[in-house]
C-alpha cells in the first residue's frame, strides 16, 4: 500500500483502470472513461449516535469505573452478563462485535477513538447527521452530501456507480451528481406495467418524470440481480445484513460506491440490552460484505460513521445521553493495521463540557484518507470541496 | 381550466374529493366545520390505557418466566389489534371532516409518538384521541400540556423513568436524569434548533420535568414527588420553583409564548399546508396571528385561509402515503365503521402504507415524517405508488365504473385535458383507473 501512495496521481488513475489495454494508453482519457476503477468504498451511517465507549471500551482508563459503574467491565471477567475481549492492553471489544476479531487479527480493521465532526454543543441527531453527511461545519452549510460531491471528481462512472441501498436516498449521496437508490425488495417495476400510459402521465412533471426514469433505468440492470437474490440466496429483507449482501452484489457488478444506514443506536435507556441488536446487525453487515465481495474485499474499504458519541457518564436510566467524541470503525481488505486502537486518547478525566469524550481529531480527516487511498482524489479537492476546513495530515502507515 | 377554490379546499386542506360530500372554500364554513368536528365522537382508540398496561405486564411476565411461546403468542394478538386500530383511524380520516382530520394527522406528527413494542403499540391511537384531537380547534398550549402529561409521550421519550439526582428516589438509588423529552420539546416541538436555547436549558428543563410519570396499573398520568428534583430551575432566563407539576407546566406554557416558538410552529405549519418552501411573508403573518391570539389555533387557521399562497400554490405539495391512501378511501365513499371487524383482518390500506414506507404510528424518529417532495417521490417511492395504483386499478375495473367519470369525481376541476385524454384512451380499462391514481395530479395537493 505504501508503494501505491508514492505513485503520482496520473499513473494511479491508469492503474485503477485495470483492464486498459496497451492500445488504450494512446488515448487514455477516452478508454478510461468507459472503465471504472477496481477499488470499492462502502459507507455505513450509524444513525442515533453510537456509544463508542461501550463498543471499544477504554478499560485501562482509571476514570471509567466511576463514570460508568454498570457499563464498565474488564477483559476476562464477565459483568452484567457481558464480557470484553482485550484488543491492545488498554481497550477491549464489546462481545457482540467479536465476529470481527478475525479482521482485527488480519490487520483489516481500524478502530479510531475520540473523533468527531466539527459539530459542537447542539447534540441534535438531525443536525448532527446532516453535518456528518454534508461534510461541512454546519447543518445549513450545504444541502448535498460529501460523497455526492466526490463523484464529480471520479472518472469512469457508469449510471450505477454509486448506490444507496435501502428505501430512501441519503443526504450523503444527494446532490448534483446522479446516484441510485434501491432496496432488495423492490416490487413490480414500471417497465413491467408496459404501455405509453405511464410515460404520458409523467411527461410534464419533472420530479415524477425523473423518478420514473430512474426506476426504469435501475430495473434494466438490477433485474438480473434481484431475480438471482430472490430466487437463489433468498435475501429479501431490509435488515442490515440483507442490505450489505445486496450492496456486495452491486459492488461486484457495476457499482463502486455503496452506502446504507443502520439504526437503533440511541441508547438512552437500559443500554446493556439496547445496544446488542444494532451491534450484532453491524457485525453481521460487515461479515456479509466481506463474504459477499470475495476477491474484491482486498480492494474495498468500509467506513462506519455516526453523528456523535455519547456521554461519558451513565444517565439515570441505565443508558447514556448525546455526547461529542466517538468511535470510527473502518474495515477493509485494502488496509494493514497493526493491532492497536488508533486516534489520540484524551483520557476520561479530561471531558468535553464536563460530560462527553473529548474529540482529539476531526472524523473528516480520517474519511479523507480513506477517500484519497481508494480514489484519484487530490488533497486540494478533498479539503476544498468535500470537507471544507479540514486539516489532512500525512497518510497513515496502515494504508 | 384552473381549479376552483372549492376543489382546492377539499384536496389541499382536506383529504380529497368525495362522491357525495359537497366541498366549500368559505372561511366561515371551514372554521365552523372544525368547531363541529371537534365535538364528534370517533371510532378508534378503543383499548383503554389500563388494558394496554395489563397486556404489557402479561407479556413481560411470560418473557421473564421463560414462557417464550406464550409470550410470542401475545404478539399476533397485539399485531391484530394494532392493524384494527390503524384501519379504524384511516376510516375516521376518510369519513370525518377533511380539514379537521388533516389537522389531526398534522398535529399528531408535530408531536410524534412512535410505537416501539407491543402491546404498548396501542397507546398511540389513545394519544391522538386524548391529547391531540380535543385541542386541534383549541389552543396550542392546551395541546402541549396534554401531550406532556400523556403516558404515550412520557414512555416514548423516556420521561417516565427520569429521576432527579437529588430527589428522594435519586438519592437512594443510583438512577438519574434522562434528557430525551426535554431536548425534543425544545428542539422539535417548540423552538427549533436555532431557537436560542442552550444545553443548560435542556438540562434544566429535564430537571423541571422529573416527577412526570404514569401509574403502571391504570396507565394514567401521575406526578411522583419522589422522582422530582428539588430546587429552583432556570429555563430560557426564567426561574421556576415549587412542588408538584405546576412549575413544569407553567414553563411549557411560557416557552410556547416565546416569539420564536410562534415562528417555529408556524414555519412547520406553513411547510405542510402551503409548500416545502413557503414565503417568509406567509410565515410571518401566521406567526403574528399565533402571537396575537396566544396560540388560539382557529385564529391561525383563519389567517392561513386568508393567505394568497394557500390557494395560489395548489399542487406544489406532494401527498404523503397517508394522504394518498386516505384520498383513495374517500373516492370509494367507505363507511365509517369496518363492516366485519371480527373477521380476519385484511386491511389493504394498512398494508399499502407499509409498502409505501409510511407505516401508521411508526415514524422513524421524534421528528416525525418528512414533508419534502423529494423524500417521497423517488424511484423506489414512485414504484410503490404505481404498484398500488395498478392493484387498485384492477380492482376498480371489476365494477361498472367508468375511468373518466371516476377521474372527474376524484379531481374535479383539477383534472386537466391531457390527463383526461390519457385516461379516456388507455388501452385497457384498468389502466385508465391506474393512470388516475398514479398521476401527478392525484399525488399532489
Amino acid at each position: 500500500m505504501s508503494d501505491f501512495a508514492a505513485i503520482d496521481a496520473n499513473r494511479r488513475q491508469f492503474l485503477l483502470g485495470g483492464a486498459c489495454s496497451v492500445a488504450a494508453m494512446a488515448a487514455p482519457k477516452l478508454s478510461f472513461a468507459a472503465v471504472p476503477g477496481d477499488n470499492r468504498l462502502v459507507v455505513i451511517v450509524l444513525r442515533g449516535a453510537m456509544d463508542g465507549l461501550d463498543v471499544v471500551v477504554p478499560y485501562g482508563d482509571p476514570a471509567l469505573r466511576s463514570l460508568r459503574p454498570n457499563l464498565a467491565r474488564l477483559p476476562g471477567k464477565a459483568e452484567n452478563g457481558r464480557s470484553l475481549h482485550d484488543l491492545d492492553g488498554f481497550f477491549g471489544l464489546h462481545e457482540d462485535m467479536w465476529p470481527l476479531l478475525p479482521l482485527w487479527q488480519a490487520g483489516e480493521l481500524a478502530l479510531v477513538h475520540a473523533v468527531a465532526t466539527p459539530y459542537r454543543d447542539g447534540r441534535s441527531h438531525f443536525d448532527g447527521q446532516d453535518i456528518l453527511e454534508n461534510g461541512h461545519k454546519g447543518a445549513n452549510d450545504a444541502r448535498d452530501g460529501w460523497l455526492n460531491r466526490a463523484l464529480a471528481h471520479l472518472p469512469g462512472r457508469n449510471p450505477n456507480y454509486a448506490m444507496t441501498v435501502g428505501r430512501d436516498q441519503m443526504l450523503l449521496l444527494s446532490g448534483k451528481e446522479p446516484a441510485g437508490v434501491w432496496s432488495p425488495r423492490a416490487d413490480l417495476t414500471l417497465h413491467e406495467q408496459g404501455s405509453w400510459v405511464w410515460e404520458a402521465i409523467y411527461k410534464k412533471d419533472p420530479l415524477f418524470e425523473k423518478a420514473a426514469r430512474e426506476a426504469q433505468l435501475l430495473d434494466a440492470t438490477t433485474d438480473k440481480l434481484r431475480n438471482e437474490m430472490n430466487g437463489g440466496m433468498g435475501i429479501t429483507g431490509n435488515d442490515p445484513a440483507a442490505l450489505a449482501g445486496f450492496a456486495a452484489k452491486l459492488l461486484n457488478a457495476e457499482a463502486r460506491i455503496a452506502a446504507f444506514a443502520v439504526g437503533g443506536w440511541d441508547t438512552h435507556r437500559r443500554q446493556i440490552g439496547a445496544i446488542r441488536q444494532p451491534l450484532r446487525q453491524l457485525a453481521s453487515a460487515l461479515t456479509t460484505l466481506k463474504d459477499g465481495l470475495g476477491p474484491n474485499w482486498a480492494r474495498t474499504m468500509v467506513l462506519c460513521l455516526t453523528e456523535f458519541g455519547r456521554t461519558a457518564r451513565e444517565n439515570g436510566t441505565g443508558g447514556t445521553d448525546h455526547g461529542t467524541g466517538g468511535l470510527l470503525i473502518w474495515a477493509g481488505g485494502a488496509m494493514a493495521t497493526k493491532g492497536k486502537v488508533l486516534g489520540q486518547w484524551p483520557g476520561l478525566n479530561a471531558l468535553y463540557d464536563d460530560r462527553d469524550l473529548l474529540p482529539t481529531s476531526d472524523l473528516r480527516a480520517w474519511v479523507a484518507q480513506a477517500l484519497m487511498a481508494q480514489f484519484p482524489l487530490s488533497r486540494e479537492v478533498v479539503s476544498n470541496h468535500l470537507f471544507p476546513g479540514v486539516e489532512i495530515g500525512p497518510r497513515p502507515n496502515f494504508l | 381550466m384552473s381549479p376552483s377554490r372549492r376543489d382546492i379546499a377539499a384536496i389541499r386542506l382536506g383529504f380529497g374529493l368525495h362522491p357525495t360530500e359537497v366541498a366549500t372554500a368559505d372561511t366561515g364554513a371551514l372554521l365552523d366545520g372544525l368547531r363541529r368536528a371537534a365535538t364528534m365522537p370517533v371510532s378508534y382508540g378503543r383499548h383503554s390505557l389500563a388494558d394496554t398496561i395489563i397486556w404489557e405486564r402479561e407479556r413481560r411476565e411470560m418473557a421473564n418466566s421463560g414462557m417464550i411461546r406464550q409470550e410470542l403468542g401475545v404478539l399476533p394478538r397485539a399485531r391484530t389489534m394494532l392493524i384494527e386500530e390503524q384501519t379504524r383511524r384511516l376510516l375516521q380520516n376518510a369519513t370525518g371532516n377533511g380539514f379537521f382530520e388533516r389537522l389531526v394527522n398534522y398535529w399528531a406528527n408535530h408531536f410524534t409518538v412512535s410505537v416501539r413494542r407491543p402491546p404498548l403499540w396501542l397507546m398511540a391511537p389513545l394519544f391522538e384521541v386524548q391529547a391531540i384531537r380535543p385541542h386541534v380547534a383549541g389552543r396550542f398550549d392546551a395541546m402541549l400540556l396534554a401531550v406532556a402529561q400523556h403516558p404515550a409521550m412520557l414512555d416514548y421519550l423516556d420521561q417516565n423513568q427520569s429521576i432527579g439526582p437529588n430527589s428522594l428516589a435519586g438519592r437512594r438509588r443510583s438512577k438519574g436524569l434522562n434528557e430525551n423529552f426535554a431536548r425534543e420539546l425544545l428542539e422539535l416541538h417548540l423552538l427549533g434548533t436555532d431557537g436560542g436555547y442552550t444545553q443548560q436549558d435542556v438540562t434544566e428543563l429535564a430537571r423541571l420535568l422529573t416527577g412526570f410519570t404514569f401509574d403502571t396499573e391504570t396507565g394514567q398520568f401521575v406526578f411522583n414527588p419522589r422522582f422530582a428534583e428539588p430546587g429552583a430551575k432556570r429555563v430560557m432566563g426564567r426561574v421556576y420553583t415549587g412542588e408538584g407539576p405546576q412549575a413544569a407546566l407553567q414553563c411549557l406554557t411560557d416557552l410556547s409564548r416565546l416569539p420564536q416558538a410562534a415562528t417555529h410552529i408556524c414555519t412547520r405549519l406553513a411547510r405542510h399546508f402551503i409548500a416545502d418552501d413557503p414565503s417568509a411573508r406567509s410565515i410571518a403573518k401566521l406567526a403574528d396571528s399565533f402571537r396575537r391570539h396566544d396560540g388560539q389555533l382557529l385564529a391561525v387557521y383563519e389567517t392561513l385561509l386568508g393567505l394568497d399562497e394557500t390557494w395560489a400554490r395548489f399542487g406544489e405539495k406532494v401527498k404523503t402515503p397517508i394522504d394518498l391512501v386516505v384520498s383513495l378511501l374517500r373516492t370509494q365513499a367507505v363507511p365509517t365503521e369496518m363492516t366485519n371487524p371480527q373477521s380476519k383482518i385484511n386491511s389493504w390500506q394498512v398494508a399499502a402504507l407499509n409498502n409505501l414506507s409510511q407505516p401508521l404510528w411508526q415514524a422513524p424518529g421524534p421528528d416525525g415524517w418528512p414533508e419534502e417532495a423529494g423524500h417521497w417521490i423517488t424511484a423506489q417511492g414512485l414504484t410503490a405508488r404505481v404498484t398500488l395504483a395498478s392493484n387498485m386499478g384492477r380492482m376498480l375495473a371489476r365494477s361498472t365504473a367508468e375511468p373518466l367519470a371516476f377521474a372527474e369525481m376524484a379531481l374535479g376541476s383539477a383534472l386537466d385535458a391531457d390527463l383526461g385524454f390519457v385516461i379516456k384512451n388507455a388501452p385497457e380499462r384498468w389502466q385508465g383507473f391506474s393512470a388516475l391514481i398514479a398521476s401527478p395530479a392525484f399525488n399532489r395537493r
